[in-house]
């Protein structure tokens, strides 16, 4: 058996046990999440309601399971969608160089000269709101960051010797990228992943506090969160549940990627 | 010893081109002759283009280097016209390298085993059970102790001459005809040389290798090579047996050469 960095055990098991609350939501909590109960309304945590109750008296622990569903699908398809794309171009980039790169790198560029923001709002007030719709938008407006990590890494790596051994014993190009760089390469990406699963937890919670996110009355911690400020004052539960949500959730993924990194690191293995 | 020899380097030129200047000739018309079953050391000082000759072919050149005029005949076929596609089948399978700095030619990610058998099942559909024995096996045909554990070891946890060890039972894995040492032992100390020199003339023996040494010391030329090619400016200034090299050089440059070699007992 491996010995695992504790910290990195932690993350995981707080990134899997949110996952499967959001996977077996409806075998957690008995209640809809939709429930109206105005008699109820603004309830503070109590054994019915361990999370208490919103303003419109639904169950806040039930909102924040089912939540839980958009907003790690959210989280973890639209970082799959960035990484892949990044790593992608950005390989290509480095691994080429000249006009491949004088191309790719000038499209980074580009993008991120977009204030990206106001072009997810731009696409999604063209396209509709809608959950795959902001998936793939937050994705394909995320991917810079990991191309230029592994752009990076890969202009270093290529001069390195086994480059020239693997090509030396027959290797393509495609295969010494895929087979050789890239997992040399990955560990800055993937810690920068675990960040990114973060802040597009939080650019959903954006999009959904304009409206333009998840529509309710479909819960997801963004748009419970949303809700919550007009009653700030008097209901502090509100608030504190998705915000803890999110926090420990985004902790759990960094210190995730930070294991995962130490794991692609052989030097640190046994 | 057969009659073809099986590589034959024609008049080739190698010329650098750096962006809009013109290019540097680093190669200029070397010929060389490598026999089946023979160690030939190429020597020269740093930037004879001993390097550059070695790695033009297989076409691994870098690409600001060009190969501007010649002809290199391996088994007949003609390298500098094969298709790429063919040249990859060829490149870890009938000519193989080791290059010389150990500590960076091995992949540090991946384990030992991994890139062993990476390269033989590149070549040929092999299984990957059947690849991994082949890998055990050639790393007990280079000496490793312990072959079936250092399959699983990640090449930081290997001295330097075990990793040595390691790259050349990688490119004798598949059992090349031609294996091409660039220093070889450049970064070993000398007690580790002299082991890996007697591991190359063993190997030779025993699987009729034939090696195309390069080195800039002479000493360790002497001690496997058959042949002794000498390398300066780009030209090969000799070429010939090593005894009779080492007895009667004529150009002035292997003269210099071998007077360079401190004398500690007599060759």
């Amino acid at each position: 058996m491996k010995k695992f960095n504790k910290l990195a055990v932690f993350g995981f098991v707080v990134v899997a046990v949110m996952a499967s609350a959001a996977v077996f939501a409806p075998f957690i909590t008995g209640c809809d999440p939709g429930a109206i109960d105005l008699g109820n309304s603004l309830m503070p945590p109590s054994i019915q309601h361990i999370m208490g109750t919103d303003s419109l008296g639904r169950d806040l622990f039930s909102r924040m399971v089912y939540g839980a569903r958009i907003s790690l699908s959210v989280g973890f398809v639209a970082v799959g969608i960035s990484v892949v794309a990044g790593i992608i171009l950005g390989s290509l980039a480095g691994y080429y160089g000249g006009w491949v790169d004088s191309v790719i790198s000038r499209f980074i560029d580009i993008m991120l000269c977009f204030p990206t923001f106001f072009l997810i709002l731009a696409t999604i007030a063209v396209l509709g709101p809608g959950i795959w719709n902001i998936m793939v938008i937050i994705g394909l407006t995320g991917w810079m960051g990991a191309a230029r990590l592994i752009r990076a890494e890969i202009l270093s790596l290529k001069e390195r010797e086994f480059v020239e051994a693997a090509r030396a014993v027959g290797a393509s190009d495609l295969r010494i990228i895929a087979c050789h760089l890239i997992p040399n390469g990955i560990g800055p990406v993937l810690v920068s992943a675990t960040l990114g699963v973060a802040g597009a937890i939080l650019t959903e919670s954006a999009l959904s506090f304009l409206g333009l996110g998840v529509q309710p009355p479909v819960p997801s911690w963004g748009n419970i969160l949303t809700e919550a400020k007009s009653t700030l004052g008097i209901a502090w539960w509100i608030t504190v549940f998705p915000g803890l949500a999110i926090l420990i959730t985004v902790l759990g993924y960094n210190l995730l990627g930070e294991g995962l990194r130490e794991h692609f690191n052989p030097h640190r293995r046994q | 010893m057969r009659k073809e020899p099986l590589l034959e380097i024609k008049d080739l030129h190698i010329g650098f081109s750096q962006a809009a200047k013109e290019s540097v000739p680093a190669v200029r018309g070397a010929n060389l002759k490598l026999y089946e079953g023979e160690i030939l050391g190429l020597v020269g000082e740093s930037g004879s283009g001993k390097s550059v000759t070695a790695l033009s072919v297989t076409r691994l050149l870098p690409g600001s280097a060009k190969v501007i005029s010649g002809e290199i005949t391996f088994d007949g076929a003609d390298m500098l016209d094969l298709p790429e596609e063919d040249l990859r089948k060829v490149r870890g399978s009938r000519i193989s390298y080791v290059f010389q700095d150990p500590a960076s030619s091995l992949n540090p990610v991946f384990t030992v085993g991994e890139q062993i058998i990476e390269t033989i099942t590149l070549h040929g559909g092999i299984s990957r059970g059947e690849a991994f024995d082949l890998a055990v096996g050639s790393l007990s045909d280079v000496g490793m102790p312990a072959p079936s554990e250092i399959m699983f070891s990640y090449p930081h946890q290997l001295s330097g001459g075990m990793r040595q060890r390691a790259m050349i039972a990688m490119a004798i894995s598949c059992r090349p005809r031609l294996l091409i040492a660039d220093e070889p032992t450049t970064a070993l100390d000398v007690t580790v040389q002299a082991q890996i020199l007697d591991l190359l003339s063993r190997l030779k023996e025993r699987l009729g290798l034939t090696v195309l040494l390069i080195t800039h010391d002479l000493s360790i030329v002497s001690r496997v090579a058959q042949k002794t090619a000498v390398m300066q400016q780009g030209r090969i200034v000799e070429y010939g047996d090593t005894e009779l090299i080492y007895k009667r050089p004529s150009h002035p440059y292997t003269k210099g050469l071998i007077s360079c070699i401190p004398k500690m007992r007599n060759p």
